[in-house]
């Protein structure tokens, strides 16, 4: 009886794990920016110039069910089962009018805590981790594992987080046609004290080949770079070898390698200084597999594992958040610069031979604690290594050698730089208060870009001089818009 | 700049909603007769300790801000008086009770929070904050007021813990006390 009553207030001062609770969050982003000067909707091209006004909708949510929750203070295990599905489609927002085509189940994963060691959590399935965020740009060039599903443990205590991943990312790599690409990483975070983080990293993918199999990794030998670049393999194959197209060469098998590996500095928390962080990544792209010419009325597969194997992008980019009048004024400066090389290229302009650079600064003033003024502005260069890559005006002329019309050249354009200024201002209203990051927001906002390319921002404008065309060429260096927004993280 | 009439629509569609913002009349808080004194005890704790903080200064000014508007007089009581004994006992009406004995009579608000990581969204890292408020005075015949929920809070750097998502939460939290404290008014007769 004595150790009945014993082992029933024993069972009742257990903690016991919950099971079965369920969470909901996301994103998203929604917006009316009518473009009356024939635009579709977004200030500029891309993020370099900031985020602001140069991105589309975009919704995310997430859920994460407990199947077992965790137990405060305990060594119990917990698990919870994390999917995500996100598009960047709204309807009426965009062309794709919220079309669920457009979204996909992105992550799937389960983690568990205390799984065989306490004080891991294991995660299976997708593995994707970032070490932070340039807000102003919304880039995220410290992450790891974003093509990767597989299994990480990761081990956290107040001064040291590790995560050791392995995975398979052939299905992000090979869109065309899977074959597998076994994965390897990591990322080590020290906080040695507080104000105080810094971080690396790395992931590295290796692809090999199994006989017979067309996913696998090869090159087609003895053909040329500028006749893979212009699309003119066989006919110059032809030219070389008429009435042997049975003999096209083999591929012949190679083993693609890529690999990654980032960096992070914050510091912060003195002064009006709120956090200041940065990023940096040095990337080995992921070799492309092949491209299809038409050989004797057939297609025929170009292999080009050689020719696109020695491709590097390095990101820098800082981001800094300071205090300037407590509550009243705070501002956000971000740099990036991106610099992609191309060892086998060296012929035609690509985004893989360029590099870029940007400044962003924004200012939030707060009138009252939910009534704010933003402004910002932002300052970019692009520069194309391998010559003219943009029309810096409605009759500029096209395909070059050098600046000289050739339609054989293999330059466009008149310049191998864009420069680009944008400015934008105009009143949030915060329901949840004031700060640069606090939300959700609602914006309305005036934009306006002044770029050195003509008509550089997204639009159905004719690229053509043609005399008899129905429509005229335009020239247009300044681009407004108006814009009714509204960004929400829940 | 091209001359565009619909610019001059949009322009003036604004101006006319932000003047006429400034008519609308909002509903009046439920107020004490009095300005009545409370006594405020707040718990955080996280998924990973037993043991438990205070919450920080910030949540406190929140919270006695919102209740000032009410005539509701906030005494933060000192976390050293009761926090140790929090970390024994997660459940609510054991903690009521403790801070109750220590209240002197006067009415007691126990805000209690649990910060938990849940994953990286766009950039961000989403913490949810579970929050239970209990409002009553010890000893009285109407049993204390309770209301739990759940705020999401996203953090925007991964060295902001438990302390910064609850300070995220801050003005979510201070309202929903705000509505409890404003039930509790009407419940226990201290409104005019």
């Amino acid at each position: 009886m004595r150790s009945l009553a014993l082992a029933a207030v024993a069972l009742l001062l257990t903690p016991v794990a919950h099971a079965g609770r369920a969470d909901v969050g996301g994103y998203f982003r929604v917006m009316a920016r009518p473009d009356l000067q024939g635009g579709q909707g977004r200030l500029g091209y891309w993020n370099l110039y900031g985020r602001l006004l140069n991105e589309g909708p975009y919704g995310m949510l997430e859920l994460r069910y407990d199947v077992l929750e965790p137990t405060p203070g305990s060594d119990e295990v917990w698990t919870a089962l994390h999917a995500r599905i996100e598009g960047g489609s709204i309807g009426n927002a965009d062309p794709g009018d919220g079309s669920l085509e457009l979204f996909r189940l992105s992550q799937m994963y389960v983690k568990s805590g205390n799984l065989l060691l306490s004080g891991v959590t294991w995660q299976v399935g997708t593995l994707e981790s970032f070490f932070g965020d340039l807000g102003l740009y919304d880039m995220r060039p410290a992450t790891v594992f974003f093509r990767t599903v597989g299994a990480s443990a990761r081990y956290e205590s107040d001064t040291v987080e590790l995560l050791l991943g392995a995975g398979d990312s052939g299905y992000a790599l090979n869109r065309g046609g899977y074959n597998a690409v076994p994965t390897v990483g990591g990322t080590l975070r020290l906080r040695p004290v507080k104000g105080l983080e810094l971080g690396g990293g790395g992931e590295l993918h290796i692809e090999g080949g199994r006989a017979g199999n067309v996913n696998a990794p090869y090159q087609t030998p003895d053909i040329a770079y500028e006749d893979w670049v212009r699309g003119e393999v066989t006919e110059t194959y032809i030219e070389q070898f008429p009435g042997l197209e049975d003999y096209f060469p083999n591929p012949v098998a190679r083993t693609s390698q890529s690999w990654k590996l980032v960096g992070y500095l914050g510091f912060g928390g003195f002064g009006p200084l709120q956090w200041n962080n940065l990023f940096l990544s040095l990337e080995r792209q992921h070799p492309e597999k092949k491209g299809t010419e038409d050989l004797a009325g057939a297609p025929v597969d170009i292999y080009v594992h050689d020719f696109t194997d020695e491709r590097q992008v390095f990101t820098l980019g800082d981001e800094l958040y300071l205090t300037v009048v407590p509550r009243r004024l705070d501002l956000a400066l971000g740099v990036l610069y991106g610099n992609h090389t191309d060892a086998d290229n060296d012929i035609v302009p690509s985004d893989h031979d360029r590099w870029y650079g940007s400044s962003v600064l924004r200012l939030q003033a707060y009138a009252t604690p939910k009534l704010h003024f933003l402004a910002e502005t932002s300052l970019a260069r692009e520069v194309s290594r391998n010559g003219n890559a943009y029309r810096q005006h409605a009759d500029s002329i096209f395909a070059n050698t050098a600046g000289r019309p050739d339609t054989r050249g293999l330059e466009y354009g008149d310049s191998a730089t864009r420069d680009t200024w944008q400015g934008k201002g105009g009143i949030v209203l915060n329901p949840l208060g004031p700060g640069i990051h606090t939300r959700p927001s609602l914006r309305l906002l005036y934009g306006v870009q002044h770029s050195t390319q003509n008509n550089a921002f997204g639009n159905s404008f004719v690229v053509t001089l043609d005399q008899y065309d129905d429509f005229e060429a335009v020239e247009q260096h300044l681009h407004h818009l108006l814009a009714a927004e509204a960004e929400v993280w829940f | 700049m091209p001359r565009h009439p619909q610019w001059g629509v949009l322009f003036g569609g604004l101006a006319l909603a932000l003047a006429g913002s400034a008519c609308i009349k909002r509903a009046p808080v439920v107020k004490a007769a009095e300005p009545t004194p409370v006594v405020l005890a707040t718990a955080l704790s996280n998924v990973e300790e037993r043991g438990v903080v205070a919450a920080p200064d910030e949540v406190v000014t929140a919270l006695t801000d919102e209740l000032r508007t009410r005539d509701l007089l906030v005494e933060p009581l000192a976390a050293g008086t009761y926090i140790e004994a929090f970390g024994q006992t997660r459940n609510s009406g054991h903690r009521f009770a403790l801070v109750g004995a220590q209240s002197g009579g006067e009415a007691v608000l126990l805000v209690e929070s649990e910060a938990r990581f849940s994953s990286q969204i766009n950039g961000r890292y989403r913490w949810t904050v579970a929050v239970t408020a209990t409002m009553g005075t010890a000893g009285s015949e109407l049993a204390p007021l309770e209301d739990s929920f759940d705020v999401p809070v996203h953090l925007v750097r991964y060295n902001e813990r438990e302390a910064e998502a609850l300070i995220e939460a801050a003005p979510v939290i201070a309202r929903r006390v705000g509505q409890l404290a404003s039930d509790w008014i009407t419940a226990s007769g201290a409104a005019p």
